[in-house]
């Protein structure tokens, strides 16, 4: 793939340089553009994406993802290692769907919690 | 599919609530959530249905209408166990941290094979959702944030340690390449035909015509490749949907999707005609 001035590939990287494409054309064919060229992505850092992940992953499942989250799509298409955790939730999030995931039984210790009181008024709802 | 009732983005077409009860009520069932009671289910049952309505849950391209109302039903319930589990010094929060400990296990399972590890992380997340429920931003996705919150657990315990370990990030999947012009590709692009493109604009759509015809040219050996390419940088498609819709896992379509990124960087007039096409309609070179 050549990067020197005058080949395509410099040539694309300009355009999706220049602000006015960003602008005229919304963002799906830049981003696109950005993925042939494999751009670092641009917008949102990891750490952002991370905390957006749950939901992202939940708006996913739910097709109702919409312009919200359209950053952190183009970050996580073009940063391996989110993708790769996105990747991971997204399987147990799918799996999680079809039914409880099976696993042993565990001693889960609740101790931190305030032990219930009989019966408070949020448990007659 | 048993066409029995039909989810729309209004909700569910009428005369099928007994069913639509049964629906939800079969999704608390098998995972045994018990928050619900008995008397609060029609409530429940409605919050389900608006949640439908108001698009907060759509349907997917491919999926089953009782898909929807199974995911609805679960989104809403999220939000159940997070108000639970604020309620301080109840049964119900109690009741709720046992729940999500039995999620919290499953999923910490999928990551890790040993016992010790799964008790300890899956102690330490929950340890973790109590004191910092407020981090959630959206409560109907509380148990995406939890399975975070397991997954970061699992690899922070191998991390002190600095073992080599795998949490099973990167499975290879076999991409099934080879397996072309299958009946699941024609009916891709025919359900894409019902799927309204982003950005409608009609620069975007002169572009985006103009990368789908560059698209069939450089990956014309490939059917799954260009309905990967096309769904998910044309038309915005999700992984998921594009799982469901050419039926493969979704490490698959990432594997797909990468392979053919590869194909079209690699073709130089691929390349050209693309700046081309965005120089045109942004009015010329500068």
């Amino acid at each position: 793939m050549s990067k020197r001035p005058g080949s395509a590939h410099h040539r694309l990287h300009e355009m999706v340089n220049r602000s006015e494409f960003t602008g005229c054309l919304g963002t799906a064919p830049v981003h696109f553009a950005r993925a042939v060229l494999n751009l670092r992505p641009a917008g949102v850092d990891c750490d952002v994406c991370g905390a957006a992940l749950p939901g992202y992953v939940e708006a996913e499942l739910n097709n109702s993802c919409g312009p919200l989250y359209r950053t952190v799509r183009h970050h996580i298409d073009l940063c391996p290692a989110c993708c790769g955790l996105y990747l991971d939730l997204l399987e147990v999030a799918l799996l999680a769907e079809e039914g409880p995931l099976p696993a042993p039984p565990l001693r889960i210790d609740l101790s931190f919690l305030e032990p219930p009181a009989e019966r408070s008024a949020c448990d007659v709802q | 599919m048993e066409a029995s009732y039909v989810v729309t983005t209004n909700g569910l077409a009428g005369g099928w609530m007994t069913r639509y009860d049964r629906l939800v009520s079969d999704v608390l069932c098998q995972r045994d959530w018990q928050l619900v009671a008995q008397e609060e289910l029609p409530a429940f049952v409605q919050r389900v249905q608006a949640t439908i309505a108001d698009g907060t849950v759509k349907p997917r391209p491919s999926a089953l209408p009782e898909d929807t109302v199974r995911r609805a039903a679960i989104h809403v319930y999220c939000h159940e166990l997070y108000r639970a589990t604020g309620a301080d010094g109840t049964l119900r929060q109690h009741r709720a941290f046992a729940e999500l400990a039995r999620h919290a296990q499953g999923v910490a399972c999928r990551y890790e094979d040993n016992p010790d590890v799964v008790q300890a992380c899956v102690q330490s997340a929950l340890q973790i959702a109590w004191e910092k429920r407020d981090q959630v931003r959206d409560p109907g996705s509380f148990l995406r944030w939890l399975e975070q919150v397991v997954y970061y657990e699992i690899k922070g315990y191998w991390k002190p340690q600095h073992r080599q370990h795998e949490v099973p990030m990167s499975r290879v999947v076999p991409a099934g390449e080879h397996e072309e012009n299958d009946e699941l590709v024609q009916r891709f692009w025919e359900t894409l035909a019902y799927v309204p493109p982003p950005d409608d604009q009609v620069a975007t759509r002169q572009v985006r015509e103009q990368l789908w015809t560059e698209v069939r040219r450089v990956l014309a050996d490939n059917q799954r490749y260009q309905a990967v390419i096309v769904g998910y940088y044309l038309y915005e498609l999700s992984l998921p949907a594009l799982a469901e819709m050419l039926q493969r896992p979704v490490r698959n379509i990432y594997v797909l999707k990468s392979r053919a990124l590869d194909r079209l960087r690699a073709d130089e007039e691929f390349v050209r005609r693309f700046a081309d096409a965005l120089e045109t309609v942004s009015g010329g070179r500068t």
